[in-house]
């Protein structure tokens, strides 16, 4: 049987194209509400970035607003090393004005969103007068200087003499410092960010040193527009007196015995103001401050006197305007209290011109043997005072920030591991702090910021940055706990046995703490410098015999003295004796045994 | 074996004709239904969208520009009832040591046929002043609101412009309807609210 096949029947069906069809239709919608939702996507997205990224810069304003309340910069992070923050990222970069004002300008970045936000705010109490004694250029001190520190509104310098607020001289410099022999620094040193510290043997310092993270910028001197009269050359016998108000010289020549009382409150502006042999000037500020701007040139003749009527440093400003290249010559004979301000001029102080006070100036000529007391309250104390608030903005986005709209870390080649938050991104600053750390003990630190560990602070005690006291207790010179005791500073110091022996015979009465130090020196003092120190301070605290009894200075013969001076002895200093390693001779033992 | 015959009369008969075709003219229409449904809901959802961002774009301009001014530089300064307008004078940053201010600024609501117009001002009044039209499409009125001296939206304002400021404090909240007639003859209405704190 033979099997024929049949052809298959035409297949003329549309389902085909009905699919077809059908199947585009479904995928024209499908692609158009994809677009749709993604257009939406795209459009919240945009928003919400901006959205945050204006968040993000409201933040970074807020960290750096705050910073400035504990003398903080204000700058946090930077274009090249922002801060991390919410997976987004900014800077704040801060500019410091002549008049005080600082201007915020923080840049933040989330996702497509870019937003800079910009405010000025006025940060209490600032101002060059923390810098104590500071040069622009390098600093070189003369032998046999002496700079150290007090509280004028604590007590007179001569009541804090050897206290904790005799230590806090604040000596600094955009350059070198160099410290020549027998000089002694009470306080820190802070050179230039580039400059060296340099010391000669036989100088002090009891403080710290460090580089400063960066140069400070002197702000110009801003002259009062006051018309200027005509010039005098003044020889009277009667004082010539310049009434409270404004006035202005073209130049004030103060004649051979003459003298000139400058009656608070007062703006004097001059061209130049001259004082000849004998001649006087008088700071009348009983009734009010007096401010004297100098435009030129100032010569204050060696025989001449100047003095101040009340002790109070910020009453008597002394502002030099001179250009460039000008010196001025503070030759006088003087206890000026007062703070000198000269960005531009070189000046010259005399040995005799005693200055009390602070003294900011281009280059320093101090004269050998001359001495500068910083006064602590001409410094800024902040105690987390807000700044005050002037003016908030939405600022113009930086063009290289603006263009293109990417995610800011690929944008920048950053990873966001490597960057830190706002908190910890702030610019760093020389830190001066006294603090009680976990296990209980006093110390302190001086040096960068981004070198210290604040994790080890368990209270603080006293905190600076800058020059400017973020953190003061209100009854810090009572308790002592801004310093270490100048004199334990100086017994650690580098100063030779006899230097130190002089020191202290100085500095006596000393304090138990000093005297335990001086015991106790690596390397010892010399036998007879310590016995000379301890006779001086007789009678001796518990501790100081304590330590005597254990100093490698003494022998047993000088021991015996000293223990026979200050018998009878307590019984933890005789059990002490008893158990002396290497132990008193047989006949100095029972000297002291029979005495009790 | 022979095949077996195969009828001449191939082919749809008439009823399968008319249900077929009935059938496709069923689809069609359906899948032409659908079409226009979801073509009228895109154009509604991106004119929505679109005025939504208008309305938001405007809404930023504006809460922008406003929370940068002082608060006391504001114009008027009634309090708690609605304006259509508003000037102001805003921070320009530090110039020689000091705060400069901005030369003052008005945006205010300008009624049109049919629509109103949102426009700034630099140096309203004055000589040099200096305009810009940053939307045409604001409604009369805001969203709900009609002209009876009732608040009929329940905002707590009687009668406001599609364009409204209140002040409370330090507090500024703007209000804004945009509309547009559409070509098919709907009207499409978006409404959007802020509120800004004056930080000077």
């Amino acid at each position: 049987m033979r099997t024929r096949f049949l052809p298959a029947p035409e297949r003329r069906g549309s389902a085909l194209v009905f699919s077809v069809m059908s199947v585009m239709v479904v995928s024209i919608l499908a692609a158009g509400f994809l677009q749709l939702s993604m257009s939406v996507t795209r459009r919240l997205n945009v928003y919400s970035d901006t959205q945050q990224a204006i968040n993000l810069a409201e933040a970074g304003l807020a960290e750096a607003y705050s910073g400035l309340a504990v003398a903080r910069t204000g700058n946090v992070g930077t274009m090249e090393a922002p801060a991390v923050l919410g997976g987004g990222l900014l800077w704040v970069e801060a500019e410091h004005h002549a008049s005080g004002l600082v201007e915020l300008e923080c840049t933040a970045m989330y996702g497509t969103g870019r937003a800079t936000l910009g405010l000025v705010c006025e940060p209490v109490g600032l101002g060059v007068a923390s810098l104590g004694f500071f040069t622009d250029e390098d600093l070189r001190l003369n032998p046999d200087v002496r700079l150290d520190s007090y509280d004028s509104k604590v007590s007179t310098y001569a009541d804090q003499l050897n206290t904790a607020l005799n230590n806090k001289g604040s000596i600094g410099s955009n350059g070198d410092v160099s410290v020549a022999s027998g000089n002694t620094i009470m306080g820190d040193i802070v050179y230039g960010p580039t400059g060296q510290l340099s010391v000669a043997s036989g100088s002090v310092i009891t403080g710290g040193s460090s580089a400063r993270p960066e140069e400070e910028v002197l702000p110009p001197v801003v002259v009062p527009d006051i018309p200027l009269q005509k010039a005098v050359k003044y020889t009277g016998g009667i004082p010539m007196v310049v009434p409270p108000g404004q006035a202005g010289y073209a130049g004030l020549d103060i004649g051979k015995n003459s003298t000139l009382i400058l009656k608070g409150p007062l703006d004097l502006v001059v061209n130049s103001l001259i004082l000849r042999l004998g001649a006087k000037l008088e700071f009348d500020t009983t009734n009010g401050p007096v401010q004297l701007f100098v435009n030129e040139s100032l010569d204050f003749s060696t025989s001449s006197v100047v003095s101040t009527s009340t002790q109070v440093t910020s009453d008597s400003l002394i502002f030099v305007a001179a250009p460039e290249g000008k010196s001025v010559n503070f030759g006088a004979k003087s206890q000026f209290y007062g703070f000198i301000y000269a960005p531009n001029a070189d000046v010259h102080i005399s040995a005799q011109y005693e200055l009390y006070g602070g003294l900011v100036c281009k280059e320093l000529q101090l004269a050998a043997q001359g001495k500068m007391h910083y006064d602590l309250s001409l410094g800024a104390t902040l105690s987390g005072q807000l700044p005050i608030l002037h003016s908030w903005r939405v600022v113009e986005l930086p063009q290289q920030v603006a263009a293109r709209r990417i995610d800011p870390f690929q944008l920048l080649g950053l990873d966001p591991n490597d960057l830190l938050p706002p908190a910890q991104s702030h610019q760093d600053q020389v830190l001066d702090v006294r603090y009680v750390d976990t296990s209980g003990r006093t110390t302190s630190y001086f040096g960068l910021e981004s070198e210290f560990d604040w994790s080890q602070v368990g209270s603080l005690l006293y905190g600076v940055r800058d020059g400017i006291a973020f953190y003061l207790p209100e009854d810090y010179a009572l308790s002592g706990d801004v310093a270490n005791d100048p004199l334990v500073d100086l017994v650690d110091s580098s100063l030779s046995s006899k230097q130190l022996r002089d020191a202290l015979l100085a500095a006596s009465p000393c304090s138990t703490e000093a005297l335990v130090a001086a015991c106790l020196r690596d390397p010892p003092m010399s036998q007879s410098d310590l016995k000379s120190v301890l006779d001086a301070n007789d009678p001796l605290a518990p501790q100081t015999l304590l330590s005597a009894v254990t100093s490698p200075s003494l022998d047993s013969s000088a021991l015996k003295d000293v223990l026979l001076d200050n018998s009878p002895l307590p019984t933890e200093v005789l059990d002490a004796v008893l158990l002396r390693n290497p132990p008193l001779s047989p006949s100095d033992l029972t000297k002291v045994l029979t005495i009790q | 074996m022979r095949a077996p015959h195969r009828s001449a009369r191939s082919g749809w008969t008439l009823v399968e004709v008319v249900l077929a075709s009935t059938f496709t003219v069923g689809v069609f229409a359906k899948a032409a239904f659908v079409m226009e449904s979801a073509l009228g809901l895109a154009s509604d959802e991106t004119a929505s969208m679109h005025y939504e961002d208008q309305a938001r774009r405007v809404m930023d301009r504006i809460g922008l520009a406003i929370m940068g001014s002082d608060r006391e530089t504001l114009m008027p300064q009634i309090e708690e009832l609605h304006t259509n307008s508003i000037r102001y004078s805003f921070s320009l940053g530090l110039e020689d040591g000091e705060v400069v201010w901005s030369a003052p600024e008005e945006i205010r609501f300008q009624n049109g046929v049919g629509t109103g117009a949102i426009e700034w001002r630099e140096n309203p009044g004055a000589a040099e002043e200096r305009r810009v039209v940053w939307s045409n499409l604001v409604s009369p009125l805001l969203e709900g609101e009609e002209v009876n001296g009732l608040d009929d939206n329940g905002n707590g304002l009687i009668d406001e412009d599609g364009l409204s400021f209140v002040l409370e404090g330090n507090r500024i909240v703007i209000r804004l309807t945009l509309r547009r007639p559409e070509v098919d003859g709907r009207l499409v209405e978006e409404s959007v609210e802020h509120v800004v704190y004056c930080r000077n």
